[in-house]
């Protein structure tokens, strides 16, 4: 596919020649579904008064369906890029590159390998990629067909490669570099924007620190997940990162080289982002003190908790059936982070014990149709195809007032709305351990705890633990209506919409208020 | 006396004789007595020299004998005194050498080589590098070394960091239990697969047994925990039983499952009666006796667990059941475990 016929520059989505609020956006508004996506909807139409711009950078079209949210009316501008999508290279021509800016180039590496905290490793870094371009010292074809690149790459093999194979590092290199000239293709197209605020770092991140850059307007980094630590752990079990070490150079308790490589990358990248972001919020404390750890300095960084709209599921809890319906709801995309076959698995337990209790997956399973696949073939091996029902996409108001429990069997979280909602309705929450869902559960120390629990929390992939705590809510009357007030209390003290928009209203006007 | 007491007296006897006024006469009397006493002292000089000197020097004796006898005999007293240093120096090295001899004796065979499970003993230093207390970049290094480890004990420890309070072990351990259930959970998809197109007896056989397999792999390996774990175990039970009410011959390996299987869920009666009709069929001894073993024990029939160890001491044993064997063969009296075989499964 060519940069002329590629989605990217399809005039769909609006224009606009200027922004108050520029998001960026990876792999998620509009067109992927989740909890992230709905918080940047949720922002958008929370500030009417503000017009909203946003890049959507995903990795290649094929990836993605049709948009998956309505755009609000005062997203005035949208941008589409694709960072990995197949593009013919620039035609090979004989190119020379600048000695001065490998020079920088080589500074730089060098800079990220041993003295990564030096002031002006993110100055440097903006600047380069700021060259990234065909109007810069380092075009493309600088990167792709100049000698010095090819001794360079032959020189850092030489010193840094621990993985025998040249051509996959060769590779490798290639491939880690090639989204920095897109992300400044999407730099110059941008219009200007008071604010940039990325909801990730990784290449969203990056693409903040060359924008902050270029215009001299703040950057606000707003991480919902810490996308570092993400990246990492499907890494760290990547399939398709080679390892060319023979028997000898194998030792099992070290790391292959292109693994190191792509994970180092990220670490540069997330610090980079940290360091560049004029303010770094987190949604909890336990997720800030993994920034602080990651290299955000300290000063800037907050915490803003996710906020609902209670009053759009208030009234639902005057449409509950007298009895607890023994109804177990898992409400999220089914995908592996999900572990839906953990809940599958709870389940089988569930019904040994309460034969009339059901277990609902209410969520879209076109993003893993393979593991959606599994989890049917689950539920088929373990006899329970009558009592897990795959509902797809569900109106969560026509939904909760039919459910028991609001479900989560996650093996990583960071703040879900799910389980706010379900307490905005009055349904109490069942979830593993992971991200602030035990702050949820449990309540902060002090007035919050007081509260008491809006429901249990288990160990992740443990059906034993899940499926027993489910059966002590559902057939316990007394302890569920109690989970469920202390729901409905926490989430209207602690976690309202109006609350939420509170913070980042303070925080934008802080920062248009902002110059260089 | 001791041998340089010996020696000491004889280097006087000969520099008394040396200095005495019969070596100034010209009388041969005198002569002879002066070769005598000299003769004698170099003969006790050599013996006691040579008595003194470490064991490995003192081969072939009567060359050796006589080379320090020459030395004192040509040299008279400096030859007997520089023997005497020559022979203490020799004593300090390999006295040094013995003190460092002592520990070096090692009770622990360097190679098992009859034991097949070489990894077990390795588990302690494993989750010992896993503790929360152990600096993060260790911790995951470990995490990541389990991958080559076997299943069988790597999936336990896998299992217990699933509570951990770190999200990246957490979720990478996660990770690689999931992997490994997703390729048993493939296999019996597959073997589903091929069950509800396979048209003999005979294929049908193979194909419940394969799942009654991969079902007790998932139990074996640690995968299933709890409720789910006897599920499985049913499940297990449940494909062997579809296999057997075919009419095709059973094999030794259909019944020595079951027996396991039936073991692991707590029916030693229904296990022995299985591993009985496996060992009828064919099933080696070697494999079978130890669960015939067990299940005599879970019933406190301790009479019996003596007489299948003494039935198995007959076979070629892998030196970690021997072990077991020795115990209840009462050939160890004084059982210690700090021995190697001895060493406890984690």
């Amino acid at each position: 596919m060519t940069a002329a016929t590629s989605p990217t520059s399809k005039p769909k989505f609006p224009r606009a020649d200027s922004v108050d609020v520029m998001l960026l956006l990876e792999g998620t508004f509009p067109f992927v579904t989740g909890g992230v996506s709905s918080w940047v909807s949720q922002i958008i139409r929370g500030f009417p008064e503000l017009r909203f711009g946003a890049v959507f950078l995903g990795s290649r079209p094929q990836d993605y369906g049709d948009m998956r949210y309505a755009l609000p009316d005062n997203l005035v501008h949208l941008e589409v890029t694709y960072l990995f999508e197949d593009r013919d290279n620039p035609p090979i021509l004989p190119v020379k590159a600048p000695t001065a800016a490998m020079a920088l180039v080589e500074n730089m590496h060098e800079q990220f390998e041993t003295d990564m905290k030096h002031p002006d490793c993110t100055r440097n870094f903006a600047q380069l990629m700021d060259e990234a371009g065909p109007d810069g010292q380092l075009s493309h074809e600088v990167f792709l067909y100049s000698r010095s690149s090819w001794e360079f790459i032959k020189k850092s093999y030489r010193r840094r490669s621990t993985d025998p194979s040249f051509v996959d590092y060769f590779w490798t290199i290639r491939t880690i570099h090639t989204p920095f000239w897109r992300l400044r293709e999407v730099a110059l197209r941008c219009p200007p924007a008071r604010i940039y605020h990325a909801v990730s770092t990784g290449y969203a991140g990056i693409l903040g620190v060359l924008l902050k850059h270029r215009n001299k307007r703040p950057f606000i980094l707003s991480e919902h997940g810490i996308y570092v630590k993400e990246r990492k752990i499907d890494l760290y079990q990547a399939q398709w990162l080679k390892d060319n070490r023979s028997v000898f150079e194998r030792d099992p308790s070290r790391v292959s080289y292109f693994r190191q490589l792509w994970i180092r990358f990220f670490e540069h990248l997330g610090y980079v982002t940290y360091q560049a972001s004029n303010d770094i919020v987190a949604l909890y404390e336990a997720n800030r003190q993994r920034q602080l750890q990651d290299g955000a300095p300290v000063e800037r960084t907050s915490n803003i908790p996710n906020g609902i709209d209670v009053a759009r599921f208030a009234p639902l809890r005057a449409l509950r059936p007298e009895i607890t319906p023994p109804v177990m709801c898992l409400i999220g995309r089914v995908v592996p982070i999900k572990d839906i076959k953990t809940f599958i698995r709870a389940m089988r337990i569930v019904v040994n014990h309460l034969p009339e209790a059901e277990a609902w997956i209410a969520g879209p399973e076109d993003e893993s149709p393979e593991y959606a696949r599994e989890c049917r073939d689950m539920a088929a091996q373990l006899g329970l195809s009558e009592k897990v029902k795959f509902l797809g996409f569900q109106k969560l108001t026509d939904l909760l007032p039919k459910v028991g429990l609001v479900v989560l069997s996650s093996i990583s979280e960071a703040l879900p709305l799910v389980i706010l909602e379900g307490y905005a309705a009055g349904v109490p929450t069942l979830s593993t351990d992971v991200g602030s869902c035990s702050q949820l559960v449990f309540g902060l120390p002090g007035e919050d705890a007081e509260l008491g629990p809006s429901g249990a929390v288990v160990r992740i992939a443990d059906p034993d633990a899940m499926a027993q705590a489910a059966l002590t809510l559902l057939g316990d009357p007394q302890a569920w209506k109690a989970a469920s007030e202390a729901g409905i209390k926490r989430v209207e003290k602690y976690y309202s919409q109006p609350l939420m928009f509170d913070r980042y209203r303070a925080l934008y006007e802080k920062n248009f208020q902002w110059q260089a | 006396m001791k041998h340089h007491h010996w020696i000491w007296a004889a280097i006087a006897a000969d520099l008394g004789i040396f200095l005495s006024p019969l070596t100034r006469t010209n009388s041969l009397a005198d002569f002879f007595v002066v070769l005598t006493v000299h003769l004698v002292a170099s003969a006790v000089v050599a013996a006691s020299i040579y008595m003194l000197m470490p064991r490995r020097f003192r081969q072939p004796r009567v060359p050796v004998f006589f080379l320090i006898f020459g030395f004192a005999f040509i040299a008279p007293v400096i030859g007997a005194l520089g023997l005497m240093l020559v022979a203490r120096a020799a004593l300090r090295s390999e006295g040094g050498y013995e003190k460092f001899a002592v520990p070096g004796l090692v009770v622990l065979p360097e190679y098992d080589v009859q034991s097949k499970e070489t990894h077990r003993s390795s588990q302690g230093a494993i989750r010992s590098r896993l503790g929360e207390e152990v600096p993060a970049h260790i911790r995951m290094q470990s995490l990541l070394t389990l991958q080559a480890v076997p299943n069988r004990v790597s999936n336990p420890i896998l299992e217990d960091l699933l509570g951990d309070s770190t999200d990246d072990i957490r979720l990478v351990a996660f990770g690689m239990l999931d992997s490994e259930e997703k390729k048993l959970s493939i296999h019996i998809q597959r073997e589903q697969a091929a069950l509800a197109d396979s048209q003999t007896p005979e294929q049908k056989y193979a194909c419940y047994r394969h799942l009654a397999e991969l079902h007790w792999e998932l139990v074996y390996a640690s995968l299933a925990q709890g409720a789910l774990r006897r599920h499985m175990l049913q499940q297990a039970l449940a494909f062997i039983a579809a296999a057997l009410a075919l009419n095709v011959e059973p094999n030794a390996g259909i019944y020595f499952l079951k027996g396991r299987v039936l073991l692991a869920q707590n029916e030693p009666d229904g296990a022995e009666a299985a591993i009985h009709k496996a060992l009828a069929l064919g099933q080696s001894k070697t494999s079978a006796l130890p669960y015939l073993a067990e299940m005599a024990f879970m019933r406190r029939d301790f009479q019996r667990v003596r007489s299948l160890m003494g039935e198995l001491a007959q076979l070629n044993l892998a030196s970690k059941t021997r072990a077991i064997e020795d115990f209840w063969a009462l050939r160890e009296k004084d059982i210690n475990f700090n021995d190697g075989r001895y060493l406890p499964h984690i």
